[in-house]
């Protein structure tokens, strides 16, 4: 049996029009931010396991590419994924600040942020979970893990050595920080400017949307443990801002408001324009429960 | 020649992504995906790509590699979507005598002849083989490995989707013909 000639190679009228209709190529094509849209629904799934799933986590070449759309749909993906819901002013925001030609700024951002809160204040009294508390606070062995996985800066910096050794070296129960607390080790961040960085930042942001999601579910011990996870993963995370929020959320969820109120203050006076610093601010006006 | 180049053996994720995206949009749209389920159809088989890409032959064109993960997700798309929500198979016995929709009918008065309304008059396996063939440009008989039929269910298949082509072409220009005339007599 034999194949006929192809209608665009057919003579005369038929032809002609066969070659109009399919040579139109325009035709369901995507429109422009399809793209981008796209990209970031598999940044948030192709991720991998976050805790103990079965599939196989990204590879961290794969889904970054340095150069080109590639990175930047790494960039748009990983920061819609990050702050969905937040809004457009928050996306233009951090698409901003993770661009490679903007590094530099944010990294002398982060130990400015890292220390002043403990700065202009001693660090909190660690203060042991309260019995109304206990039930959203971390199991002793989740506690334990989280002493073990605290480090020292690998670079240290005068601004934030006091506070992270204040942070080590304390003997009061892990739980009294949720594990945002070593955000002094962010002093040593690297620019995001490579392909490593951009998969690691997909990756540490799967891990914060689902800390939000478990957390928004109620889970605050779930949250928890994503926080030490994202604290063992990535101790100079790039996403300072957002997990430090999470964890002020964390805390004022669990009802250790004095806490979580002191970290809002303190985040509000590093980043007044941040979308986190609207949507905590919000929480001091809550009523206490 | 066919259309889509060779993969380069390390072909990344993301190198596909980027230089594929569209490609997979367009045949996802030509196979019958509604717009506004293209954006979650196309991630569905860009998850297919992914977990699958180590396996990928690179002797073969990465777009009809591509092709068959979108055809066999639109054969999916079709069994799980609400009657209502999908286009009926036209009945390519009888010509289809749908009213078009508005954007249809605004392109008609641009006078052009379009690609999605000689698709939409095709069923999903007529539509599949008419953009392999006469689109792609694939050979018969790679068609035939590709869908994994004969060449008589193929050569068939291309016979039935051009007389869909054909009478859909026909209808149109009837109905821009009887537009026109309209147009005339209001003049």
């Amino acid at each position: 049996m034999k194949f006929p000639k192809r209608l665009t190679s057919e003579s005369g009228d038929a032809g002609a029009v066969a070659r109009r209709v399919l040579a139109d190529g325009g035709w369901g094509a995507p429109p422009p931010a399809a793209s981008q849209e796209v990209w970031a629904g598999l940044s948030a799934r192709l991720v991998g396991p976050i805790q103990g799933g079965s599939g196989s986590p990204l590879p961290t070449s794969t889904l970054a590419q340095a150069s080109g759309v590639g990175l930047s749909l790494v960039k748009i993906g990983v920061v819609a994924a990050v702050i969905a819901g937040a809004g457009a002013t928050t996306f233009a925001l951090h698409s901003t600040r993770y661009a490679p030609q903007t590094a530099a700024p944010t990294v002398a951002l982060l130990p400015g942020f890292s220390a002043r809160p403990y700065e202009s204040s001693p660090p909190a009294e660690p203060v042991a979970p309260s019995a109304d508390t206990s039930a959203a606070a971390p199991p002793a062995q989740v506690r334990a893990e989280t002493r073990a996985l605290r480090q020292e800066p690998t670079q240290p910096d005068t601004r934030v050595e006091s506070a992270a050794a204040a942070a080590a070296e304390s003997d009061a129960p892990a739980a009294a920080r949720p594990p945002a607390q070593p955000l002094p080790q962010t002093a040593g961040s690297v620019p995001p400017n490579t392909k490593e960085s951009a998969s690691q930042l997909l990756r540490e942001s799967a891990l914060l949307e689902q800390g939000r999601r478990v957390l928004r579910a109620g889970d605050t011990a779930g949250a928890w443990r994503t926080l030490q996870q994202l604290a063992a993963e990535f101790p100079a995370g790039q996403l300072v801002q957002e997990r430090e929020a999470l964890a002020i959320e964390l805390l004022w969820r669990s009802g250790r408001r004095s806490e979580a109120s002191e970290r809002i203050r303190a985040f509000v006076r590093a980043y007044p324009n941040s979308a986190h610093a609207a949507r905590l601010r919000s929480l001091l006006a809550e009523p206490a429960p | 020649m066919a259309k889509g180049g060779l993969a380069p053996p390390s072909m990344d994720f993301d190198s596909l992504y980027r230089v594929h995206f569209r490609y997979v949009w367009q045949t996802l749209r030509r196979l019958g995906i509604m717009p506004s389920d293209a954006a979650d159809a196309a991630q569905e088989v860009f998850i297919v790509v992914y977990r699958k890409l180590a396996t990928f032959d690179a002797s073969c064109k990465v777009t009809t590699w591509l092709f068959a993960i979108c055809y066999r997700h639109a054969q999916y798309y079709r069994r799980r979507r609400p009657r209502d929500a999908v286009r009926p198979e036209p009945d390519h016995d009888e010509p289809n005598a749908e009213t078009p929709n508005q954007e249809e009918l605004a392109m008609l008065h641009q006078g052009r002849e379009r690609l999605g309304a000689v698709l939409e008059a095709m069923t999903l396996d007529q539509r599949a083989v008419f953009i392999l063939y006469e689109i792609e440009e694939l050979e018969g008989d790679e068609i035939a490995r590709l869908l994994g039929l004969s060449r008589g269910t193929i050569c068939s298949r291309l016979r039935a989707a051009r007389a869909a082509f054909w009478r859909t072409v026909e209808r149109e220009r009837a109905r821009e013909h009887s537009r026109l005339l309209v147009a005339g007599g209001r003049a």
